[in-house]
């Protein structure tokens, strides 16, 4: 789910780099320097993610993991899945260097609903917070084809018609990282359960 | 390369069999009463010879387009190979990402250095 130069209108393309340019400072601004080494742990995993392909039938969709990167960082997480962006545009030729601003928001805007989702349903049970996770992960990536949908909906495409495609082509990478969110979390909160604690607050950073 | 050559090679042999007839019909239609000419002969000994090398040209062609085809084939492969991400570049770009947060960590830290207020200890 990335895309390519040359699909968005002008305009589109503009707007939407302004748009992850602000966002960009939101998550700058709300990074406590002390999380930057989780952040950078999360970033090299989403990196890494979209090369794990999923196959499905004649072609193939790869892990996004919005949600996860959400999760553990919080406001972080947009400079985090940019960041990531970034190089597999240079390292990949993931999505084109003029769709980053684009791909940023596809991205970054799910990771953020994803933490806002997750940490709105934090710290009751277990059971909970696993499934909190699991919903947050698999929300991020029906949101991050959605905005898919919509930002091909400005270059003409019929938005229902691509939305019905991006979300049924990616229900595999849903129900995977939803699976991928629970166990993590699961995990984490037995083992360093202070990985978990994210000041989501938009004042408190 | 070697099938344009292939293909100028037919053209040529056809050009030769075409003017071949084309004289032939000449010939036939300036000399009517004679009809046992030298030159009818040679007309009916290369007629057969020219369409079977004709044959061989074109059954040669076919096997150079099979040929050619899978090559291709094999290119588009490759080039997919070729773009596709190998180790050495998740590894940098791996590097690339702890390089960049380690430097902003480090920078934190200096300044956090500097203002003893905001010092843990």
């Amino acid at each position: 789910m990335h895309l390519s130069d040359g699909v968005l209108p002008t305009a589109v393309a503009v707007g939407a780099f302004a748009l992850t340019g602000l966002c960009l400072a939101v998550s700058v601004k709300k990074t406590n320097g002390d999380d930057l080494p989780k952040i950078a742990v999360m970033t090299s995993a989403f990196f890494v993610a979209s090369l794990v392909h999923v196959p499905l039938g004649p072609t193939s969709v790869h892990l996004l993991l919005p949600g996860l990167v959400g999760i553990f960082t919080g406001w972080s997480a947009f400079l985090s899945i940019f960041l990531g962006l970034v190089l597999q545009s240079f390292l990949f030729q993931f999505g084109g260097l003029t769709a980053l601003g684009a791909n940023g928001l596809m991205m970054g805007l799910p990771a953020w609903c994803a933490a806002w989702i997750f940490h709105q349903f934090r710290g009751r049970s277990a059971a909970v917070d696993i499934a909190a996770a699991a919903g947050a992960s698999a929300t991020a990536v029906a949101l991050a084809a959605l905005i898919l949908a919509g930002l091909l909906a400005t270059g003409g495409e019929d938005f229902f018609g691509v939305a019905k495609i991006a979300v049924i082509a990616h229900l595999p990478v849903l129900g995977v990282e939803a699976v991928i969110a629970a166990f993590v979390v699961s995990f984490l909160r037995r083992v360093k359960p202070e990985l978990l604690d994210v000041p989501m607050g938009w004042r408190g950073a | 390369m070697k099938a344009r050559h292939l293909l100028l090679g037919l053209l040529i042999c056809s050009a030769f069999f075409v003017a071949d007839a084309v004289a032939s019909g000449h010939e036939a239609g300036s000399s009517e009463g004679s009809n046992a000419s030298p030159s009818e002969e040679s007309v009916g000994r290369s007629a057969p010879d020219a369409l079977r090398i004709l044959e061989a040209l074109q059954e040669q062609q076919r096997q150079m387009t099979n040929e050619l085809r899978s090559v291709k084939r094999e290119i588009a492969a490759l080039k997919a190979a070729v773009s596709e991400p190998d180790f050495k570049d998740i590894l940098g770009g791996i590097g690339y990402i702890l390089g960049v947060f380690g430097i902003a960590f480090y920078l934190h830290a200096r300044r956090r250095e500097k203002q003893p207020a905001l010092r843990p200890d």
